[in-house]
C-alpha cells in the first residue's frame, strides 16, 4: 500500500504542480486522470524519487520514500512519460544494462529474464537492432519493458499507452492486468478508457490537486440520473450554452450530443447513463476547470 | 530567410554561450598585450606592446581558437533542433529548407564572427592600458586593428563557420563538427610542422587561415618592420585571402544544395547494416524468477555494465577511429617534424618517439579528454535515459565512477594507439631495439599520469558546471589560469594541477625526476579521489532545481564511507603535500622566476663596482674531485696558485662560488676572509698587507655540491641548467660550477631589457665597446693568463671520469671507487670539465693524436663519422692553420638534458641529443655529426689556440671562426653542392632569427654574442669572402692571425685584429667588399627579372635580366639604398635529372661570376642542354631577404 501524505510542489518558475495532494493507493491498478498540466507526471516522478517535493511524505508498506530512496528504489518499476535510449544500442544490450542496474546479477537469470520481456513486449525480432531508428511505439514497449524488470513491487507509468497501436495497447492491457492484482499500479492518463478498462481505483486530478477519488463504477453511480442528453442542430449549440451550463457537446451523425449535468431534467432533454467520460468533465466543472471544447 | 536571420539574432543575444565566449575572449586578448606575465609563446618580446605585427599575429591565434567558438555557436544553431527534439516542429513551419539553413547560418555565423571581435578590442583595450611600459609602447593607429578584422579575423572565422556549418549540417551530428575540428587542427599542425622554407609558397596559398602567407611575407621582418607595417594584401596573401573566403562559400552552397528537413538520419552516416537474420519469436515462457542482491559485487556489475554502455557509445561511432587515425598521424608528424638541425633527421629511437609523441599529442589529448568529458558526463540527460535509469537501485557513485572510468578508457586507447603508431614506425624505419618497458613507463606514467588525473578533474567540473559548453569552458579558462599563474610567479607545483614534467635520458633514464614526479603524481592522485567524492556528491539524479537543492542532495550523499573515504584522502593529500613540502621548501629552497632574477640584479648592483678590479691571474690549479653519483653528490677540493702580475698593490679580492654549492672552507693565504654573501656566493677577501706585484697566494677550497630530496619542479625553469648536473649517470660540470672563481661574474648578468627594466637595472652593456683599452688585456674567460692543470677525479667503479688533460699512471682502485688522474703538460685557460658515465670507448688514432670517443651503449650509431670528422678536420686544420697542440682528442656524451657540445682543452662534451641519435643513413642529407664535430675541434684553435679579447665580436673570433673551419673541412668531404644547401639553411635561420633581435642587431665585427650574428651570419659572410678572395688567402689571413695572437697572454686580439688580417691579404679591389660583411648590415636584393629561351640550331639561347640592389641596414631594421658594385654569379641550371634535396641544384650549364652595379644586367648565353632555370646568386651566396626570387623557372617555346 501506497500512502501519500500532503504533498506540495512548487517550481522555480511559480507553477505549482502538487496543491497538498494526499491519496492513498491499495494494490491493484490505480487510474490518475487529467488534464495537460494537471501535475500527474510530476506526482509521479516524485514517487519515481526522479525530484523532492517541498513538503509531505509517501510511505510504501512502511518504507518512508523520501528518506530511504533506495528502498522504493528496489521496489520501483517506472515508466517515464518521456525518455530516451543510448544511440546505437540494441534493445537486448540495454534491457540487460537496466536489469544490472536493477540488480539482477546472475546472468543466466538475466539473460532469461530479459528475453521474457523481449517476447512479452513483441520486440524479440528486433532485439539486436539499433534502437535510434525505432518509432514511438516500439521505443514505448521498451520502456514497459525495463519497467517491469525486477519484479516491482510499486509500478508508476505515465501515459504508457500513448504511441501505441490498438493491438499493442490491448497487449500491454493484458499484461498489466496480469500483474496488476499484486502489486501497486498508478497509470496515468488522458484516455477514459484506459481507466474504465483496468482500474479498480481511480482519481482526478487537475491544477496540481486531487479532485475526486474512488472507485470507477462509484464515481460512475454518483451521476446517476443527474445527467442529460439531447440532440441539437450544430449551430444550436453556442446559443444554447447561454442558456444552460453545458457540460459536454459532441458530434453525433451530423448532429451535436449535449450533456448537462444538473439534478432535474432541463427542458426537452432527457435522462443519459454516464459514463467515465462524463464522470471526469463534471468533476472537472465542478471544481471551476473549463472544459469547453468548441 | 530575414526572419530566420532575425530568430537566430535574438536567439544568439539571450544565449548565454556567446555571452561567456565573447568575454573570455576578450580578456584573453586583454591580458595577452597588458598583462606581461600571460604570453602567446613568447612572440616578439623583443617588439613594441603594440606593434602592429603583434596585433595582427595575434588575431591569427585568436581566429585559430575561434575555432571553438565557430562549433560552440555556428555548428550548435543547425544541429539544436536535433538535440532539442524541435525538429519535428520546425519543419512543419513550411519556411523553405535552403532559408532556413542561410537564414540560421548568417545569424549564428554574426556571432561567430563577434567573438573574434571581442578578441580584438581585447587586443586594442590592453593595448592603452596606461600601466604599460610606455618604452615599449609606440603612436597608436586604429589601422593594424581595422586591418586585422578585414585580413585575418572576418574571413578565417567565416571560413571556420561555413566549414564546420555545413558538416554539423550535412551529418545533423555535433560530434562530426567535433571531430571535423580536431582533425582540422592536427592536419593544421601537422603540416605546419612539416613545412620545408623552401614550399612555404605552396602553403602560404593553401594554408586556409592564410598564417603561411602572413608568415612568408613577414618571416625576414625587422623590429623595424614589426612595429609599424603591416603586410600588404596582394601576392600569395591575397589570392590565399580570396580562396579561403571562395572555399568557404562554396562549402556553404554545397550545403545549401544539399540541405533536406527530415529527421531521417543523415545519408552521409553510415548506412545501417543488413539485418541480423530473421529468427522466430519464441514462445511465450513463464515468467522467469529472478534473485535480486545488493551489495558491493552488485555495484561492481553495474559499474561495468554502466562502462559499457559509455564505452560502447563512444567506440561504436566513427568519429572515434578518427580521433584515434589522428593521433597516428600526430606521432608521424611529430616525429618526422622533429628532425634536428640543416634538416637532419632523427634515428627512430624510443627516447625520441617518446618525445614526439609528449610534443605533439598533450595538446590533442587535452582536447579529447574536455570533449569527452563534456558528452559523457550529460549522457543520460541528454539522450533522456536518465529518466529511465536515475529511478533504478544503484549507488551514485557508480555513474561517477563509470564517466571517469569510461575517460581512463579512452585515454588509455589514445596512448596504447600512439604507441602503436610509434612502433610501426620503428618497423619501417628498419629499427627493432622496441622497448616496451620504456614505452609503458612514459606512456601510462611519466605523460600519461597527468592525462588520468587531468580525467577526473574533467569529470568534476563538467559535473559542476552543469552544462557541457559551460563546462568546456571551464575546463578552457582552468588551463589558461594555470598557464597563468606560472607566468606570474605562482610556480609551486602543490598548487599547479598536474605532475612535473621529466625529461628522458637513454643515458640516465628518467633519473632524479622520478622522486617528484611520483610524489606530486601521488599528491595530486588523492587531491583527484576528493575530487571524485564531491563529483559524486552533486552529479545530478533525477530534476534538482537551484543550487541549494544540489547543496541539500549533497549533503544526503554524505554516507559515513564517503565520509571516512574523505577524511583518510585529505589526510593522505595534506601528507604527502607536507612531504612534498618539506623537500621543496625546507630541504630545498623554493624560488620564483623573480627570485631568482632578484637574486641575479642584486648581485650586479652590490658586485658589479669589482668587475674592473685588478686580479691576480690563475697560474696553478690542483684539485680533487669526488663523485658520488648515486648520491647526486660532489667534493670538490683543492689549490689554486694565485700571482699578482700587475704592477699594483692588490688589496682585496671577490672570491665568487657557485650559489648551489655549499663551502666547506674556503682560505687564501695571507688574506683574511671578510664579508661573505652564500646567497650569492660572494666571498670578500682582503689582503692586510696587500699582495704586491709578482707575489703569489694560495686558494684553497673544499665545497660539497649535493642534492637532498627533490626541488619544486619550477627549478630547471628558473635556474637553469645546473640542476641537472650531477646525475646518476652523466655528470657534467665544469669549473665555474665546482671551483672558485676569481673576480665579479659578468655572466650572472641580467640580459633582456625588459626583465632589467622590471628589476630597475640601467641598460644592458652586453659587451664593452671594440678596442676599449682595459679590456683589451682581458680575454674571453676574464683573465690573461692560462693555468697548469692536475686534478684527481674518483668515481663509481663501473664509470669513467674524464678531465682535460692526460691520464697519469693507471685507474687507480681503492675503497671501491675509481680514481683518475689527469694533468695537462702545457698550461691551458681555466675552464674544465669533469664528466662521468658508464661509458663505452672507441679509439682510435691519427698521426700521433689519440681519438677516443666516449659513448653511452646504446648510441653506437655514429661515432665512425665524429671519428671520420676528426681525422679530416685534424688534417685540414694542421694544414691551413696551426698544429693541434695536443696529444689526443676526446668526445664524451652527456645526457639530452641539454643539446649542444662543447669544447673544452682535448675533451668535447657533446650531448646524447645531438649526434649520437642523428639519422645519417640518408647519403644525401647534411651530416650534422660531421659538422659538429668538425666546429668543436675547431675551438681547440678557435679560443683554445686565440682566444680574443672580452668585448665586441669577441664571440666571432672563436664561433665564426669554427664555423669557416668546420665549413671548409666538410667542402672537402663532401663538395661545394652540400655546403651551398647547408648555408641556405644557415640563410634562413639568420634572417628568420635577426627578427627576434631584443636590442639591436650589429655588423659582424661588433656583435655582441649574438648567435644568429656570430654563427649563421658568419658562416654566410665567411663563405662569401672565401668565394671572392679565395680559400688560401683566407686561410693564409688565419695563419697570421695565429701566428700574431696564439697563445698571448694580452693584449687580446679583436675582431678589427682579424679583418685587418684579411684586408691585408685581400686585393684593393675587395676592401669595399670586406666592409660590407665585416663592418656593416648589408642585405642585398637579387632577382631573376624576363627570361627569353629561344633554340638555335642544336642548342638554346638564354637571355635574361638579372636585377640587383643593395641596402644598408640599421640596428632596428631600418634600409636604406646604398650603390652596389660587387661580385655576383649568374647561372643556368638543366632539367632536375631526379628528385633533389631541399636546396639542392643540379650542376649548371653555365655559371659566371660577374662584377655588377645597382640596377639591371643582361646575360645572354648559349647552352647547350635545354636549360630548365636561370639564377641570378642562384647559391644564395648573398644575404638576400627574399632567396626564393634569385631562381626562376623558364618555359621553352618549341
Ligand atoms: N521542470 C519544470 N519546471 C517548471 N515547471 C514545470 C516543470 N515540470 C512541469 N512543470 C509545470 O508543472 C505543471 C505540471 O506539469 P506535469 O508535467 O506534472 O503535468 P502532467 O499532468 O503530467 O501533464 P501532461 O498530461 O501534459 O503530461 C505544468 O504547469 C508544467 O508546466
Ligand atoms: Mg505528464
Amino acid at each position: 500500500m501506497l500512502e501519500i501524505a500532503n504533498l506540495n510542489k512548487t517550481y522555480d518558475n511559480g507553477v505549482q504542480a502538487l496543491k497538498d495532494v494526499s491519496l492513498t493507493i491499495p494494490k491493484g491498478m490505480f487510474g490518475l486522470l487529467g488534464p495537460n498540466g494537471a501535475g500527474k507526471s510530476t506526482l509521479m516522478r516524485t514517487l519515481a524519487t526522479l525530484q523532492t517535493p517541498d513538503s509531505g511524505g509517501v510511505s510504501l508498506d512502511g518504507i518512508n520514500v523520501l528518506d530511504d530512496v533506495d528502498q522504493l528504489r528496489r521496489a520501483l518499476g517506472y515508466l517515464p512519460q518521456e525518455f530516451g535510449v543510448y544511440p546505437r544500442t540494441s534493445p537486448l544490450s540495454f534491457l540487460e544494462h537496466v536489469a544490472v542496474m536493477k540488480g539482477v546479477v546472475n546472468g543466466g537469470e538475466r539473460k532469461s529474464l530479459v528475453e521474457h520481456l523481449l517476447v512479452q513486449t513483441n520486440l524479440w525480432e528486433v532485439r539486436k537492432k539499433n534502437m535510434t531508428t525505432f518509432s514511438g511505439g516500439m521505443k514505448q514497449r521498451i520502456g514497459i519493458a525495463q519497467a517491469l524488470i525486477g519484479d516491482p513491487s510499486l509500478i508508476i507509468v505515465d501515459e504508457p499507452t500513448a504511441g501505441l497501436d490498438p493491438v499493442e495497447r490491448r497487449r500491454f492491457h493484458n499484461l498489466l492486468a496480469d500483474i496488476g492484482e499484486e502489486v501497486v499500479v498508478i497509470l496515468s492518463t488522458h484516455i477514459v478508457e484506459d481507466v474504465s478498462d483496468l482500474c479498480s481505483r481511480m482519481a482526478v486530478m487537475a491544477g496540481g490537486s486531487i479532485l475526486d477519488e474512488g472507485e470507477p463504477h462509484e464515481l460512475i453511480a454518483a451521476l446517476e440520473g443527474k445527467l442529460w442528453r439531447l440532440l441539437v442542430a450544430n449551430g444550436d449549440v453556442e446559443s444554447l450554452r447561454t442558456q444552460i451550463p453545458v457540460l459536454t457537446s459532441k458530434r453525433v451523425s451530423g448532429k451535436t450530443e449535449v450533456k448537462v449535468h444538473a439534478d432535474t431534467a432541463p427542458e426537452g432533454f432527457e435522462a443519459a447513463a454516464p459514463t467515465l467520460e462524463d464522470v471526469y468533465f463534471a468533476t472537472l466543472r465542478a471544481a471551476g476547470f473549463s472544459v469547453d471544447v468548441d | 530567410m530575414w526572419e530566420v536571420f532575425k530568430f537566430e539574432c535574438r536567439y544568439q543575444l539571450k544565449s548565454p554561450l556567446f555571452i561567456v565566449l565573447a568575454v573570455v575572449f576578450f580578456l584573453f586578448a586583454f591580458m595577452i598585450i597588458a598583462a606581461e606575465s600571460v604570453q602567446l609563446g613568447g612572440i616578439g618580446r623583443n617588439l613594441n606592446i603594440n606593434a602592429a605585427w603583434s596585433i595582427v599575429y595575434t588575431q591569427f591565434f585568436f581566429s585559430l581558437i575561434g575555432m571553438l567558438a565557430a562549433i560552440a555557436i555556428v555548428s550548435q544553431a543547425i544541429t539544436r533542433d536535433y538535440e532539442l527534439k524541435t525538429a519535428e516542429l520546425l519543419f512543419a513551419t513550411g519556411i523553405g529548407a535552403r532559408q532556413f539553413l542561410l537564414g540560421r547560418f548568417f545569424g549564428a555565423g554574426l556571432f561567430g564572427i563577434g567573438v573574434g571581435v571581442a578578441a580584438i578590442l581585447g587586443t586594442l583595450a590592453g593595448s592603452v592600458m596606461p600601466w604599460l611600459d610606455a618604452e615599449k609602447v609606440g603612436p597608436f593607429t586604429l589601422a593594424p586593428f581595422l586591418y586585422a578584422f578585414a585580413v585575418v579575423t572576418a574571413p578565417n572565422l567565416f571560413f571556420s563557420a561555413a566549414l564546420f556549418f555545413s558538416v554539423a549540417a550535412l551529418f545533423r551530428s555535433m560530434i562530426a563538427a567535433f571531430t571535423a575540428a580536431v582533425g582540422f587542427l592536427v592536419l593544421y599542425i601537422v603540416v605546419g610542422n612539416l613545412v620545408d622554407p623552401e614550399d612555404i609558397t605552396v602553403f602560404a596559398v593553401l594554408d586556409p587561415f592564410g598564417q603561411t602567407a602572413f608568415a612568408e611575407v613577414s618571416r625576414y621582418w625587422t623590429v623595424y618592420e614589426r612595429n609599424n607595417e603591416l603586410v600588404p594584401v596582394t601576392g600569395n596573401l591575397l589570392a590565399n585571402r580570396l580562396l579561403c573566403v571562395g572555399l568557404a562559400m562554396a562549402m556553404l552552397g554545397f550545403t545549401a544544395w544539399r540541405f533536406r528537413f527530415n529527421l531521417n538520419p543523415s545519408p552521409f552516416r553510415r548506412r545501417a547494416r543488413k539485418s541480423a537474420k530473421v529468427q522466430l519469436t519464441p514462445a511465450m515462457s513463464p515468467k522467469p524468477e529472478v534473485t535480486r542482491v545488493f551489495r558491493t559485487a552488485t555495484y561492481w556489475r553495474q559499474l561495468l555494465s554502466q562502462m559499457r554502455m559509455d564505452i560502447g557509445g563512444i567506440v561504436k561511432s566513427i568519429p572515434f577511429y578518427a580521433v584515434l587515425g589522428f593521433a597516428a598521424l600526430n606521432v608521424w608528424g611529430g616525429f618526422l617534424g622533429a628532425s634536428q638541425a640543416f634538416g637532419t633527421p632523427l634515428l627512430p629511437i624510443t627516447s625520441a618517439l617518446l618525445q614526439a609523441i609528449a610534443n605533439s599529442y598533450v595538446f590533442f589529448i587535452l582536447l579529447i579528454i574536455i570533449y569527452y568529458a563534456g558528452e559523457l558526463v550529460h549522457r543520460e540527460r541528454q539522450t533522456g535515459v536518465a529518466e529511465v535509469v536515475d529511478g533504478t537501485p544503484f549507488p551514485s557513485v557508480v555513474m561517477v565512477a563509470s564517466k571517469i572510468g569510461t575517460l581512463w578508457f579512452i585515454v588509455t586507447c589514445l596512448l596504447l594507439f600512439a604507441m602503436a603508431a610509434a612502433v610501426l614506425m620503428q618497423i619501417i624505419e628498419g629499427y627493432t631495439n622496441f622497448e616496451f618497458g620504456l614505452y609503458f613507463q612514459s606512456l601510462f606514467f611519466v605523460q600519461g599520469g597527468f592525462f588520468y588525473l587531468l580525467c577526473v578533474l574533467a569529470v568534476f567540473v563538467q559535473v559542476l558546471a552543469g552544462n557541457k559548453w559551460l563546462g568546456m569552458l571551464a575546463m578552457l579558462v582552468i588551463f589558461i589560469v594555470f598557464q597563468t599563474l606560472f607566468s606570474i610567479d605562482f610556480q609551486h607545483g602543490l598548487y599547479n594541477f598536474g605532475t612535473p614534467p621529466a625529461p628522458h635520458s637513454d643515458m640516465n633514464d628518467y633519473g632524479h625526476y622520478w622522486m617528484p614526479l611520483a610524489a606530486f603524481t601521488a599528491y595530486w592522485a588523492f587531491f583527484c579521489v576528493l575530487l571524485t567524492i564531491a563529483a559524486h556528491l552533486f552529479f545530478t539524479r533525477g530534476n534538482v532545481f537551484g543550487f541549494a537543492e544540489r547543496a541539500d542532495v549533497a549533503r544526503s550523499r554524505v554516507t559515513r564511507s564517503v565520509a571516512a573515504i574523505s577524511a583518510l584522502a585529505t589526510l593522505a593529500f595534506v601528507a604527502t603535500g607536507a612531504w612534498i613540502f618539506v623537500n621543496t621548501n625546507v630541504v630545498n629552497e623554493y624560488r620564483t622566476t623573480d627570485d631568482v632574477e632578484a637574486q641575479r640584479a642584486e648581485y650586479e648592483r652590490t658586485y658589479k663596482r669589482y668587475e674592473m678590479a685588478t686580479l691576480p691571474e690563475v697560474l696553478d690549479v690542483d684539485s680533487e674531485v669526488d663523485l658520488f653519483p648515486d648520491e647526486r653528490r660532489l667534493e670538490s677540493r683543492g689549490r689554486m696558485r694565485l700571482v699578482n702580475e700587475s704592477d699594483e698593490v692588490i688589496s682585496s679580492l671577490l672570491v665568487s662560488t657557485h650559489p648551489f654549492i655549499a663551502v666547506n672552507a674556503l682560505d687564501l693565504d695571507g688574506a683574511t676572509l671578510g664579508e661573505q654573501d652564500l646567497d650569492n656566493g660572494v666571498h670578500m677577501f682582503a689582503f692586510p698587507e696587500g699582495l704586491a706585484p709578482g707575489s703569489e697566494a694560495h686558494l684553497q677550497w673544499d665545497l660539497t655540491w649535493d642534492h637532498d630530496g627533490f626541488a619544486n619542479p619550477n627549478e630547471r625553469a628558473v635556474l637553469g641548467p645546473s640542476s641537472d648536473r650531477v646525475v646518476a649517470n652523466g655528470t657534467f660540470v665544469n669549473n665555474t660550477e665546482i671551483m672558485p672563481i676569481i673576480g665579479y661574474n659578468g655572466a650572472l648578468e641580467l640580459s633582456d631589457p625588459n626583465t632589467r627594466r622590471e628589476q630597475e637595472l640601467p641598460p644592458v652593456q652586453r659587451l664593452p665597446k671594440l678596442g676599449d683599452p682595459f679590456w683589451l688585456y682581458r680575454s674571453q674567460l676574464g683573465l690573461a693568463r692560462r693555468t697548469n692543470f692536475r686534478t684527481t677525479f674518483s668515481t663509481t667503479p663501473d664509470q669513467t671520469a674524464v678531465a682535460p688533460g692526460y691520464l697519469v699512471g693507471d685507474v687507480e682502485e681503492r675503497d671501491g671507487r675509481r680514481y683518475f688522474t689527469y694533468e695537462m703538460d702545457e698550461p691551458i685557460w681555466p675552464f674544465f670539465a669533469f664528466v662521468s658515465a658508464r661509458y663505452e670507448v672507441a679509439r682510435d688514432s691519427h698521426n700521433g693524436v689519440a681519438i677516443e670517443v666516449y659513448y653511452d651503449a646504446k648510441h653506437p650509431y655514429n661515432i665512425e663519422p665524429m671519428i671520420r670528422s676528426t681525422k679530416k678536420s685534424l688534417d685540414y686544420f694542421n694544414a691551413a692553420f696551426s698544429p693541434y697542440q695536443y696529444r689526443q682528442f676526446r668526445i664524451l656524451e652527456f645526457p639530452r638534458y641539454q643539446t649542444f657540445a662543447q669544447s673544452f682543452p682535448n675533451t668535447i662534451p657533446y650531448s646524447e641529443g645531438i649526434g649520437f641519435v642523428a639519422d645519417l643513413r640518408d647519403e644525401d642529407a647534411l651530416d650534422l655529426v660531421f659538422y659538429v664535430t668538425a666546429h668543436e675541434l675547431a675551438h681547440q684553435w678557435w679560443g683554445h689556440q686565440v682566444a680574443g679579447a672580452q668585448m665586441q665580436g669577441m664571440t666571432v673570433i672563436v664561433e665564426t671562426l669554427a664555423q669557416y673551419s668546420a665549413l671548409m673541412v666538410m667542402e672537402e668531404e663532401y663538395g661545394p653542392d652540400k655546403m651551398r644547401r647547408f648555408l641556405r639553411y644557415e640563410l634562413d635561420r639568420y634572417l628568420q632569427q635577426r627578427g627576434g633581435e631584443i636590442i639591436e642587431e650589429l655588423p659582424l665585427m661588433l656583435a655582441e654574442n649574438q648567435q644568429y650574428i656570430h654563427y649563421q651570419k658568419g658562416s654566410l659572410v665567411m663563405y662569401a669572402l672565401k668565394d671572392v678572395i679565395g680559400e688560401d688567402n683566407v686561410n693564409l689571413a688565419l695563419r697570421n692571425f695565429l701566428g700574431k695572437w696564439a697563445y698571448g697572454t694580452g693584449p687580446f686580439p679583436t675582431t678589427q685584429d682579424l679583418v685587418d688580417e684579411i684586408r691585408a691579404v685581400a686585393a684593393p679591389q675587395y676592401q669595399d667588399f670586406i666592409t660590407d660583411l665585416w663592418e656593416k648590415i648589408t642585405v642585398y636584393d637579387l632577382r631573376v627579372g624576363d627570361v627569353e629561351v629561344t633554340p638555335v640550331e642544336d642548342e638554346w639561347e638564354v637571355r635574361f635580366i638579372a636585377s640587383a640592389t643593395q641596402y644598408d641596414v640599421d640596428g632596428q631594421g631600418r634600409e636604406s639604398e646604398v650603390l652596389l658594385d660587387t661580385w655576383v654569379d649568374f647561372a643556368v641550371f638543366p632539367e632536375e635529372p631526379e628528385a633533389l634535396e631541399d636546396y639542392q641544384l643540379p650542376e649548371p650549364l653555365y655559371f659566371e661570376k660577374k662584377r655588377v652595379a645597382t640596377g639591371d644586367t643582361e646575360i645572354v648565353v648559349r647552352v647547350k642542354d635545354k636549360p630548365r632555370r636561370v639564377g641570378v646568386d642562384p647559391y644564395n651566396k648573398l644575404i638576400d631577404r627574399n632567396p626564393e626570387d634569385n631562381l626562376k623557372f623558364v618555359t621553352v617555346e618549341t
